[in-house]
C-alpha cells in the first residue's frame, strides 16, 4: 500500500472518528442532512392485488429535516395504478392515497437504509424501484353495533357481563341479556408508580374466543376484512405491574393491536361450530382506577349482528346503536 | 232579591215648555229638549261599530280586537213583574208653598196603571204657583217597577268557542248586578221636595233595561325588568326613590311605562260606604333588595304592583294610606280612593314583576260593610315571553339556567373578534387579538361572513324567545321585528339551531346557517346589527313562529361598548313592546389576568380582576396557562387569547391568568433549546413566586417546554397545585417515570449511535449513578427529575407530534434554514442527541461528546472503546469518557442552578419525551392521548402530516376538531 493510499484511509478514519455522525460513509451522512435525488414509483393495488387507477396521490419529499422546505407534489396513479415521483430527499418520503370507495392509506417509503450502499452520485440507490402499496376497497361495509364503552367496571375480582349487542353491562349491573365477554379486574395500588392493574377479558361459551392481530396503521381500515376461522383463545390478560424503577410485567392491548372476538358460539352434538357471531375491539385498551369507588374500562368495539357473518368492515354512517357526538364510532 | 230605590243624582235636568197647569205670567220660557235622560244613573251603554272590509284582513280583525272593552251584549233581563205605577197629586188655596206641596204629594192618588209594560217616558210634572197669597201645587208622577232577574249563565262563549267568565253584569241604566240575580227595581226616585217658591219641573227618564256582561279580561303584559332610562337601575326600583335619597336617579324613570286599567265603576251611591277589595299577588316596591357588590338589584317576592300614578309621575312608594302612589291588596272605601258618585271610571295602573302562578287582579264591590261582596273586575295577566337569552355558563345549551341572568349590572360579556382567523388551521399570526379592520390580516368582524372552522370560537348564540310574540302579532307589513344596538359592536349569523343545540355550531357540522339556512357554519353570511335597527327576516322569524324552541343567532362582537342588544316588536311605525339584553363587549384580554415572567419586555403583569370578566361570575378556582418553547412575547397574547377562548367555549368558569417566560432565548433562539430548557428551571422560581399569594384552586395548564417550568416549580420550590395538565410536554419520560430510562443498546433510538459500542456505564446519561447521596453528582440525570409532578398530573399527549417523532436511529444535525429557522423533524430527539456533540442546535456541554485532546492535528479520543468498556467505576468517577465540560460538572458540590444547566445542556435524556407517550399509571384518566381523539376527523389530511395531530395542534387546529381534548381538560380539572 503506498504511502497516499494510507494516509488516505488514515485521514479517513480520523475523519469519522471525529464526524458527528454514524459510521456511514460520509455522502450518505451528507445526503442524510442535506438530501439528495431519489425516485420511486407507488404501485397502488386493492387488496386483491388489482391496480387502482386514479387514485389521488399526495408525497411529501423532505430535501431537508425543515419542514418548511418540505416538498409537497400530488397527482394521480395511470392505469396500471402507478404514480412515479422523484425528488430530493434526506432519506425518506411519506405519502397519502384516497379514491372513493376506497379506504385511505398513508405511508413512508424509506430512500435511506442504514449500513446498506444506498447512495450513487448523490442519487439514493436504487433508482426508480417500485413499491407496492394496498389501497384497500370497500368490500361490504355493514351496518354494526359500534360504540366507544368508557364505563365503570361493576365489580373487583369478580367476572362482571359485557352485552356487546346491548352495549351494556349485564344484570344487575346494567341492561344487557347475554354476556358475550366476561371482565375481571384485579388492582393493587400502594402508590402512584408503585401498583398492579391486571384486566382479564374471557369469553363466555365454549370456542367463544380472542385473538390478538396488528392494525394495518397505513389504512383507515385498521382491520383485517374478516374474522378468521381458527385461533381464538379463551381469554385474554393484561397486565401492567410495576414498582417505581421496574416493570415487572407489561402486557397491553395497546394502540397498534386490535382484538378478534367470537362470541355466541353454538356448537353441534359433534362440537362443531353451527353459530358464532364475531366482531373486533381495537385498541388501545384501558383500565384503571377511575376515582376513589370506582374503577373503568375504555375500550372501542365492533359486533356484527348477523351470526355466522365474519364481515369486520364497518360503515360508520349505519352504526347501530345511532350516532351522538360523544358516542359516534368513525373509524371503519 | 234585592231592593233597589235608585235616585236619579246623575239625571240629567231639563226644562221643558210651560206644562198646562198653573198660570205662566213672566217665568222664564222653558227650552225644549230631547229627552235623552237614563235613569238612575246616566250611563249609555252602546255596542262598537267595526268596519268591516270584504273580505276581513288581519289586519282589520285585530283593529276591531282592540276596540273591544270586553263587555259583550245585551241580552235581556228576565222579568218576573212589571208594571207602572202613576202618582198624581193637586192642591190649592194653601197659606204657603211648603203646604201647598205637602198636601200636593201627600193626598196624591196612586195606582199601577199598566202592568206587563216598561213605560218609556217615567218621571214627573210638579209644580207651585201662587195667587194673591195663596199657593197650590201640582204633581204627576210616574214610576216603572220591575222585578227582574239578570241573565244566569256564569260563563260566555263566543261564535267561535271561546269561553269567557262573566265579572258583572251592567244592566243598562239600572246598575250592576251578579248573574242570575234577583233585583225589585222601583225608578225614578221620588222627586226631591222643590224649593219654595214658583216653580214648574219637569223630568222624563228614559229606563234601558238591557243587561250588557262584563267579561274577565285578559292582560298581555311584559315584565317590567328593563332599564328605560339608562340609568343602571332597573325599572322595578325606578322612579320611587328606593334609596331614600332625593334628587338622584331613582326619583324618575322618563320613558317608563305602565299598562292602564281603566275600571269601569258600578254607581256609587254613598262612597263612605261603597267599599272596594283589591286582591292580587302583590310585589312591594319597598321591599326590593338594593344592590351589594357582586348582586344586583332585586325585586321583593310577588307578582306585580298596581299605581295610583303613571310610571313616569315622581311616585313614592309607599302605600296611598300611608301618603303614597302604591296601591296594595286590601280593602278600602270608594272616599279613601278619592272615588265619588260621579265617578264612571276609575284608572289605575300596572306594573308587572314576574310571572307567577295564577296572577290575576280581582276587584270587588260591597255596600253593606262588606257582608256581601260582588265582583266588579277580574284581569287575568299573561305575561307575554319576549326575551332574549345567551347562553350565559356557555354550555352550548339555552335553557332556565341562563334565563334572566344579564342585567345591567351584570351585562353579558364577551369579546371583540379582532383576530384574523382563516380557514381549519392558524398561521402567523392570525390569533393575535388586536388586529385592526383593514389591512392585510384585517380582524375577522371586519368581514361579512364566518371566516372559516376557526373563526366559529369568536361567536356566541343568543335565543329569541319570541314564539309567543309572533303568535300574537306576527310580521307583516305594519307589524315588525327588530333588532339594535346603539353602537352597531355586533353582527349576527341566522341559524336553524334550537335552544338545546345552541352551541352545536362550534362542535358539529350543519348546513343550516346564514340567510337562506343553507349555508355550512364556517362560511355563514354575518350581518351588522344597526343603531337604528335591522329587521329580522321573516324566513327567520317564521321559523321561531312554527317552533319555540328556534331563534338562534350566532353573534361576533365588532367594537367596545356596553350598551344593550335592544329587541322591539314595531307596530304601525311605533315601538309597542321592546327587550334588551345588557351586553358588555371588549378586548379579549380584559377577561383575563396576565402574569409576566419575562426579565423584560412583554405585557406587564396584571393580576387585578379582569374588567370585563368580573371574579364573581367565576367558580373561584384558577386556571394558568404556560406557553413552550420559542414563544415571544407578542405571540404569548396569541396563545392565551385562543387558549382562553377555547376552555371558556368548552364551559370553563375558572379564573383564567396568561403567562409569558422567556423561552426564546437567544438570537436564532430555536438553535438554542438547551439554554431555553435550563432557564426553564431558572424561571421556575419566579412562577412559583407569583402564584404564591393567589387564593383559590390552582389549575395549570403547560405546553410543550412550558412544562418544565411548571415541573420545575413543583418539585424545587414545593408549589402548590390542585391539578396540572401537561400539554405535549417537551420534558423526557424518565423525568416524571424512571422506567422510561433506557439504557439499552439495541434499538435504542436516544442513544447516539456513536456510543452504540460502548456500555452504558460510560454514558455521561448515567455517570450520576456512580455516586451517592451527597455527592451533588447523583442529581445529574433526568431520570425521576420531576417526582413529585405524577400526583397531580395529567399527561395530555399526541402520538401524532411531529416535534417529538423519533428517527428510528441517529438523526441528522440540525439542517434546515438557519434564518429565518425553521422547525425540524425530530427536533427534541436532535437536541437531546446532540448534547456535547457541537453545531447548530447542540452544545458542547457534555452529552455525547467524547473526551479527547489533540495530538498534533488529531483529536484523539482518551478512551478506546476497549478500554473505556472495561474502566472500573472509580476510574470513571474521575476521568469520564465523554466530554468533560463544563468543570462546574466535576465536582461533589453543585449548587442547584448549576445542576439545572448541567442536565439541561450536557444531559442527554435516554428517553422519549412525554408529550408523545403515555405514562404508565394506574389511573384509567391520566393518560389522554388526542391523536385518538378526533371526532369531527381532522382538518388536515395532505402529506407530509396526514391526519395527525401535531405539537401545537391544539392552539392551531380549529375548535370544530379539538373541543374533545378541552372539554376533558374543564372536566377533569373542574373548570366548569
Amino acid at each position: 500500500m503506498n504511502r497516499f493510499v494510507a494516509g488516505t484511509i488514515i485521514l479517513i478514519l480520523c475523519y469519522l472518528s471525529v464526524c458527528n455522525l454514524s459510521a456511514a460513509s460520509p455522502e450518505i451522512e451528507k445526503a442524510r442532512q442535506y438530501g439528495a435525488r431519489g425516485q420511486v414509483t407507488l404501485r397502488i393495488t386493492d387488496s386483491t392485488g388489482k391496480p387502482v387507477e386514479n387514485a389521488l396521490m399526495s408525497v411529501a419529499f423532505f430535501p431537508s429535516d425543515s419542514y418548511a422546505d418540505t416538498d409537497v407534489r400530488a397527482g394521480q396513479t395511470d392505469t396500471n395504478g402507478c404514480f412515479c415521483i422523484e425528488g430530493k430527499t434526506v432519506g425518506d418520503l411519506t405519502f397519502s392515497i384516497t379514491k372513493s370507495n376506497h379506504y385511505a392509506t398513508t405511508g413512508k417509503y424509506w430512500f435511506y437504509r442504514k449500513e446498506e450502499n444506498c447512495l450513487l452520485n448523490n442519487r439514493w440507490q436504487p433508482w426508480n424501484p417500485t413499491n407496492t402499496v394496498v389501497l384497500k376497497e370497500h368490500r361490504n361495509p355493514l351496518p354494526m353495533y359500534a360504540k366507544n364503552v368508557d364505563a365503570f367496571i361493576p365489580t373487583q375480582d369478580t367476572p362482571s357481563g359485557f352485552d356487546l349487542e346491548f352495549g351494556d353491562w349485564v344484570a344487575p349491573y346494567g341492561k344487557g341479556k347475554k354476556a358475550d365477554l366476561l371482565i375481571i379486574y384485579h388492582a393493587k395500588i400502594e402508590d402512584i408508580l408503585n401498583f398492579s392493574n391486571q384486566l382479564v377479558i374471557a369469553c363466555n361459551n365454549k370456542l367463544d374466543g380472542l385473538q390478538r392481530a396488528r392494525k394495518e396503521i397505513e389504512s383507515s381500515l385498521l382491520s383485517t376484512y374478516e374474522a378468521p376461522i381458527d385461533g381464538y383463545q379463551q381469554q385474554m390478560v393484561l397486565t401492567i405491574n410495576r414498582t417505581k424503577h421496574t416493570i415487572i410485567m407489561h402486557e397491553e392491548i395497546g394502540d397498534k393491536e386490535y382484538l378478534i372476538f367470537r362470541t355466541r358460539t353454538v356448537l353441534d352434538e359433534k362440537g362443531n361450530i353451527v353459530s358464532a357471531q364475531y366482531g373486533k375491539i381495537y385498541g388501545p385498551i384501558e383500565y384503571g382506577r377511575a376515582d376513589e369507588n370506582h374503577s373503568a374500562i375504555r375500550f372501542t368495539y365492533y359486533f356484527n349482528p348477523t351470526a355466522n357473518d365474519r364481515n369486520l368492515e364497518f360503515d360508520p354512517s349505519r352504526n347501530l346503536f345511532g350516532q351522538t357526538d360523544k358516542q359516534r364510532v368513525y373509524q371503519p | 232579591m234585592k231592593t233597589i230605590i235608585l235616585h236619579p243624582f246623575i239625571a240629567r235636568q231639563v226644562f221643558l215648555y210651560p206644562l198646562l197647569f198653573g198660570a205662566m205670567v213672566g217665568f222664564a220660557p222653558m227650552i225644549q229638549a230631547e229627552i235623552t235622560n237614563y235613569y238612575p244613573f246616566n250611563r249609555h251603554i252602546r255596542p262598537v261599530a267595526i268596519e268591516a272590509s270584504s273580505p276581513l284582513s288581519a289586519v282589520s280583525i285585530r283593529r276591531g280586537a282592540q276596540e273591544l272593552t270586553g263587555i259583550v251584549g245585551p241580552f235581556p233581563v228576565i222579568t218576573n213583574t212589571v208594571e207602572c205605577v202613576l202618582q198624581t197629586g193637586l192642591a190649592w188655596q194653601q197659606p204657603d208653598p211648603l203646604s201647598a206641596w205637602v198636601a200636593a204629594t201627600g193626598s196624591q192618588t196612586r195606582g199601577v196603571i199598566s202592568t206587563n209594560q216598561i213605560q218609556n217616558e217615567v218621571g214627573w210634572m210638579s209644580g207651585i204657583r201662587t195667587n194673591s197669597d195663596r199657593w197650590g201645587a201640582f204633581h204627576w208622577f210616574l214610576q216603572n217597577r220591575i222585578v227582574f232577574q239578570t241573565p244566569t249563565q256564569t260563563v260566555w262563549y263566543s261564535p267561535q268557542g271561546v269561553s269567557n267568565e262573566i265579572v258583572r253584569v251592567l244592566v243598562g241604566s239600572l246598575g250592576d248586578f251578579e248573574p242570575g240575580e234577583i233585583c225589585d227595581s222601583q225608578s225614578p226616585a221620588p222627586p226631591p221636595l222643590l224649593p219654595h217658591t214658583c216653580l214648574t219641573t219637569q223630568t222624563f227618564f228614559r229606563a234601558d233595561f238591557n243587561a250588557y256582561l262584563r267579561l274577565v279580561e285578559t292582560r298581555w303584559v311584559l315584565p317590567h325588568v328593563q332599564d328605560a332610562d339608562t340609568d343602571c337601575i332597573p325599572d322595578f326600583a325606578d322612579g320611587f326613590n328606593i334609596d331614600g335619597i332625593a334628587g338622584n336617579s331613582d326619583d324618575k324613570t322618563p320613558g317608563d311605562f305602565f299598562p292602564a286599567l281603566n275600571i269601569l265603576l258600578p254607581p256609587i251611591e254613598d262612597p263612605g260606604t261603597f267599599l272596594f277589595r283589591i286582591v292580587y299577588t302583590a310585589s312591594d316596591p319597598l321591599d326590593v333588595i338594593l344592590p351589594t357588590p357582586g348582586s344586583d338589584f332585586q325585586p321583593g317576592p310577588g307578582a306585580l304592583r298596581l299605581w295610583l300614578k303613571s310610571a313616569q309621575a315622581l311616585r313614592n312608594g309607599l302605600p296611598f294610606t300611608l301618603g303614597g302612589d302604591y296601591l296594595p291588596p286590601g280593602t278600602y272605601s270608594a272616599q279613601e280612593l278619592g272615588l265619588t258618585p260621579d265617578s264612571f271610571e276609575w284608572t289605575i295602573y300596572l306594573e308587572m314583576i314576574r310571572s307567577g302562578a295564577g296572577d290575576s287582579i280581582r276587584i270587588d264591590w260591597s255596600t253593606d260593610g262588606g257582608t256581601r261582596w260582588r265582583s266588579m273586575e277580574r284581569i287575568n295577566l299573561c305575561m307575554i315571553k319576549m326575551d332574549m337569552v345567551p347562553d350565559w355558563n356557555h354550555d352550548r345549551t339555552i335553557n332556565d339556567a341562563d334565563q334572566n341572568k344579564a342585567t345591567t349590572n351584570n351585562p353579558f360579556r364577551f369579546w371583540i373578534n379582532d383576530d384574523n382567523d382563516v380557514g381549519d388551521i392558524a398561521e402567523d399570526d392570525s390569533d393575535q387579538p388586536g388586529h385592526w379592520n383593514w389591512g392585510t390580516s384585517p380582524a375577522d368582524y371586519s368581514n361579512d361572513g364566518i371566516d372559516g372552522r376557526c373563526d366559529l370560537l369568536d361567536f356566541f348564540p343568543i335565543w329569541l324567545d319570541l314564539n309567543q310574540a309572533l303568535t300574537l302579532l306576527p310580521p307583516s307589513r305594519t307589524v315588525q321585528y327588530k333588532l339594535s344596538q346603539s353602537n352597531s359592536a355586533v353582527r349576527a349569523v341566522y341559524t336553524d339551531l334550537s335552544k338545546d343545540q345552541a352551541g352545536s355550531f362550534l362542535i358539529s357540522a350543519g348546513k343550516t346557517y346564514g340567510p337562506l339556512f343553507n349555508q355550512n357554519s364556517y362560511e355563514a353570511g354575518t350581518f351588522e346589527i344597526t343603531r337604528s335597527g335591522t329587521l329580522l327576516s321573516n324566513d327567520f322569524l317564521d321559523k321561531i313562529r312554527n317552533n319555540a324552541n328556534k331563534g338562534i343567532l350566532l353573534m361576533e362582537g365588532s367594537g367596545p361598548t356596553t350598551s344593550p342588544l335592544v329587541l322591539e316588536i314595531w307596530k304601525d311605525g311605533s315601538v309597542i313592546f321592546k327587550k334588551e339584553m345588557p351586553l358588555c363587549i371588549d378586548d379579549i384580554e380584559k377577561m383575563y389576568r396576565w402574569i409576566n415572567l419575562r426579565p423584560s419586555g412583554g405585557q406587564p403583569t396584571s393580576t387585578n380582576e379582569p374588567v370585563n370578566n368580573p371574579d364573581s361570575l367565576s367558580n373561584g378556582k384558577n386556571v394558568f396557562f404556560m406557553h413552550g418553547f420559542n414563544v415571544t412575547a407578542e405571540s404569548a397574547r396569541g396563545w392565551n387569547a385562543e387558549i382562553f377562548k377555547r376552555l371558556y367555549q368548552s364551559g370553563s368558569q375558572s379564573r383564567f391568568w396568561g403567562m409569558t417566560w422567556e423561552g426564546d432565548i437567544g438570537m436564532l433562539n430555536a438553535l438554542h433549546y438547551q439554554e431555553n430548557a435550563a432557564n426553564a428551571l431558572s424561571v421556575a422560581s419566579n412562577f412559583n413566586a407569583q402564584l404564591h399569594d393567589i387564593t383559590g384552586e390552582t389549575i395549570i395548564l403547560a405546553h410543550s417546554l412550558g412544562n418544565m417550568v411548571v415541573s420545575g416549580a413543583i418539585q424545587d420550590y414545593s408549589l402548590s397545585v390542585n391539578k396540572y395538565f401537561m400539554l405535549d410536554a417537551a420534558v423526557a419520560t424518565e423525568s416524571y417515570d424512571p422506567t422510561a430510562f433506557n439504557i439499552t443498546t439495541r434499538d435504542n433510538y436516544m442513544l447516539h449511535s456513536a456510543w452504540a459500542d460502548y456500555n452504558s456505564n460510560t454514558w455521561c446519561s448515567t455517570w450520576f449513578k456512580l455516586f451517592s447521596s451527597p455527592d451533588d453528582r447523583i442529581k445529574l440525570t433526568w431520570q425521576d427529575r420531576f417526582p413529585s409532578v405524577l400526583s397531580v398530573a395529567y399527561n395530555f399527549y399526541s402520538s401524532g407530534d411531529e416535534v417529538f417523532e423519533v428517527y428510528p436511529g441517529t438523526p441528522s444535525p440540525f439542517s434546515g434554514g438557519i434564518i429565518p429557522f425553521h422547525l425540524e423533524r425530530h427536533a427534541w430527539q436532535k437536541q437531546e442527541m446532540f448534547k456535547g456533540r457541537g453545531g447548530p442546535g447542540g452544545t458542547d456541554w457534555a452529552g455525547w461528546g467524547f473526551a479527547g485532546h489533540w495530538e498534533g492535528d488529531d483529536w484523539v479520543h482518551n478512551y478506546t472503546m476497549a478500554d473505556a468498556n472495561i474502566a472500573s467505576d472509580d476510574t470513571l468517577r474521575t476521568n469520564a469518557v465523554f466530554w468533560q465540560e463544563p468543570m462546574t460538572m466535576f465536582s461533589s458540590n453543585i449548587s442547584a442552578q448549576a445542576a439545572n444547566d448541567i442536565i439541561a445542556r450536557g444531559v442527554p435524556a435516554l428517553s422519549y419525551a412525554a408529550g408523545v407517550q403515555n405514562i404508565l399509571l394506574p389511573d384509567l384518566n391520566r393518560n389522554y392521548n388526542a391523536n385518538d381523539h378526533k371526532p369531527n376527523g381532522w382538518g388536515r389530511s395532505a402529506a407530509p402530516y396526514n391526519d395527525r395531530w401535531l405539537h401545537s395542534d391544539l392552539r392551531d387546529m380549529a375548535y370544530f376538531y379539538t373541543h374533545d381534548l378541552f372539554e376533558q381538560i374543564v372536566t377533569k380539572g373542574e373548570l366548569q
